[in-house]
């Protein structure tokens, strides 16, 4: 069994080391990248989470290679054109793995001849033991599995699947969505959604919609990249008469 | 529906539930069954029989639409797979789940393999139209296209060589760039946004308090759906059993430019 960190920055992978952490993994969000997408290459959300450019991505594995530990870098969203630049800077350099979040991500991956190891990210949705084969058609045997697998699901697929490495998250991220499937707004850049501080409970639901505001963040904004995810809706039940019935339950899926 | 879209567009409804095959009248030559987002909900063998033979009765084809699986749902498909291998070979079958994909096209390929909506990433919320106006054209047509198209030939010579020939689209409010010629079907009028394994319509439906529960499914979607509000949401989202889904009711124009020759009519949120 090995704990898997996340890593942010230069400075935690000592820390990390010392608190237990094996391996670790990341991503990269440069000045280049943000320039020309909304997106996080990582779908990590919060720009902060990730490394700023590929001149520390290199010191952080030179670092944990020095402390004996491997890191993986993450491309998680779907894939995109540049995703193959990024891949290249990378492996210059020197990650022990690239976790592919989408099958034209994996295809591209094959198609450089990566010699890295790479990784099924979570967002693949790897559910059951057909889908194990079909990634080992790509090389991978490695998986990092959907969050929303059952205990007793993870010991059944993992039973009968004893070549394969598998990864669990214990730390969540608290969407309840399942994550290669959720296509709810998390864009990375601060400055395209959400610019101007909102006291939402200083405005009233109607003062709101008359006042037509698009820029916002709400007070069920954990970070100010949240998606509509992790906005509190009011539910009303369709009744088919016409006359949608207010219930006594939101729907906030972030737990 | 039926009427009002482009001639040339081969006309397929999708239908959810076997007592409401009524929706398929006349005006369709394709009848797609099944479901997509949840494994709890695929039909039964029986009501497979009978989805098929209204299907020959009324001359139209068919298309089975399977969902996401564990290994429980995989088990649950396996007589229905059989059943259409044996009887019924020329018939579609939608996947939503790439392992699934992957052992059909390898063993049986039926009358055609598509790459259902769940495996085509599309950037569905509709808060993408609201923002569009602030966001770079370069970054806006991002948001029109999906991965297979973005990844060009790479994919679609992937997807050939496992006898993939066409994908599934949903209506995106802010519209579609295709970028390849593979040819595709639309989804018309409810997309998807997300969907949960904590199924909140049975969540409360059992009155239980965690949301980190996978609640025993007693079909209460069936039952239920639900208008989803908030100000800083442009289009009201609905809630049907565990699945979230936006309603864009115009079409598109020039969808033969876009290689999309067929039109999926969802008379009603498909789960």
């Amino acid at each position: 069994m090995k704990i898997i960190a996340p890593v942010n920055n230069l400075q935690e992978i000592e820390q990390l080391a010392h608190a237990g952490a094996d391996e670790f993994y990341c991503g990269v969000i440069d000045k280049d990248w943000r320039k020309k997408n909304v997106f996080s290459p990582n779908l990590r959300a919060n720009i902060d989470a990730s490394l700023k450019d590929f001149c520390e991505l290199r010191q952080v594995a030179e670092r944990a290679h020095a402390l004996g530990r491997k890191v993986s870098f993450c491309l998680n969203e779907r894939y995109m054109p540049e995703m193959k630049i990024h891949a290249l800077k990378a492996i210059e350099a020197n990650v022990d793995g690239i976790i592919a979040g989408d099958i034209a991500t994996v295809l591209m991956l094959n198609e450089l001849g990566v010699q890295k190891q790479i990784l099924a990210s979570t967002v693949l949705n790897t559910l059951n033991s057909l889908d194990l084969h079909f990634l080992r058609e790509f090389g991978i045997s490695r998986v990092i599995l959907p969050r929303d697998l059952s205990i007793r699901e993870i010991i059944d697929l993992v039973k009968v699947n004893q070549n394969f490495t598998f990864e669990v998250f214990i730390m969540n991220a608290g969407c309840l969505y399942v994550d290669g499937i959720c296509s709810f707004l998390h864009p990375s850049r601060r400055k395209t959604i959400f610019v101007k501080k909102l006291n939402s409970q200083s405005l009233s639901f109607k003062e709101i919609l008359n006042n037509k505001i698009r820029r916002f963040r709400t007070k069920f904004s954990g970070t100010p990249t949240d998606g509509g995810c992790k906005l509190e809706y009011r539910m009303f039940e369709i009744n088919g008469n016409g006359k949608d019935q207010r219930t006594d339950y939101v729907l906030r899926m972030e737990s | 529906m039926v009427d009002c879209c482009p001639s040339s567009l081969l006309k397929a409804i999708f239908v959810t539930k076997i007592n409401h095959l009524h929706h398929a009248n006349k005006g369709y030559s394709r009848l797609y069954y099944g479901n997509e987002f949840c494994e709890h909900l695929l039909p039964s063998l029986e009501e497979l029989k009978q989805a098929l033979d209204f299907a020959l009765a009324r001359k139209i084809q068919f298309t089975l639409v399977t969902p996401f699986l564990t290994d429980g749902g995989l088990a649950k498909l396996e007589p229905l797979l059989s059943y259409l291998k044996k009887n019924h070979p020329m018939s579609e079958i939608v996947a939503n789940d790439w392992g699934l994909l992957h052992k059909l096209s390898s063993q049986f390929r039926f009358g055609g393999l598509i790459l259902g909506r769940i495996l085509v990433k599309q950037y569905r919320d509709p808060c993408f139209k609201k923002l569009r106006y602030r966001i770079k054209k370069r970054a806006s047509n991002f948001f029109k296209t999906s991965n297979i198209d973005f990844s060009y030939d790479r994919m679609v010579s992937f997807l050939s060589a496992k006898g993939i020939s066409r994908i599934e689209l949903d209506n995106l409010m802010q519209g579609i760039i295709r970028k390849t010629s593979l040819k595709a079907s639309l989804y018309f009028p409810y997309g998807y946004v997300a969907p949960t394994r904590y199924c909140p319509t049975a969540l409360i439906a059992q009155k239980i308090k965690s949301v980190r529960v996978i609640p025993i499914c007693s079909k209460e979607c069936q039952g239920h759906t639900f208008r989803l509000i908030h100000p800083f949401v442009p289009k009201d989202l609905l809630l049907k059993g565990n699945t979230i889904f936006f309603k864009n009711e115009a079409l598109p124009r020039s969808l033969e430019k876009m290689s999309i020759d067929r039109l999926v009519f969802e008379p009603e949120i498909p789960i």
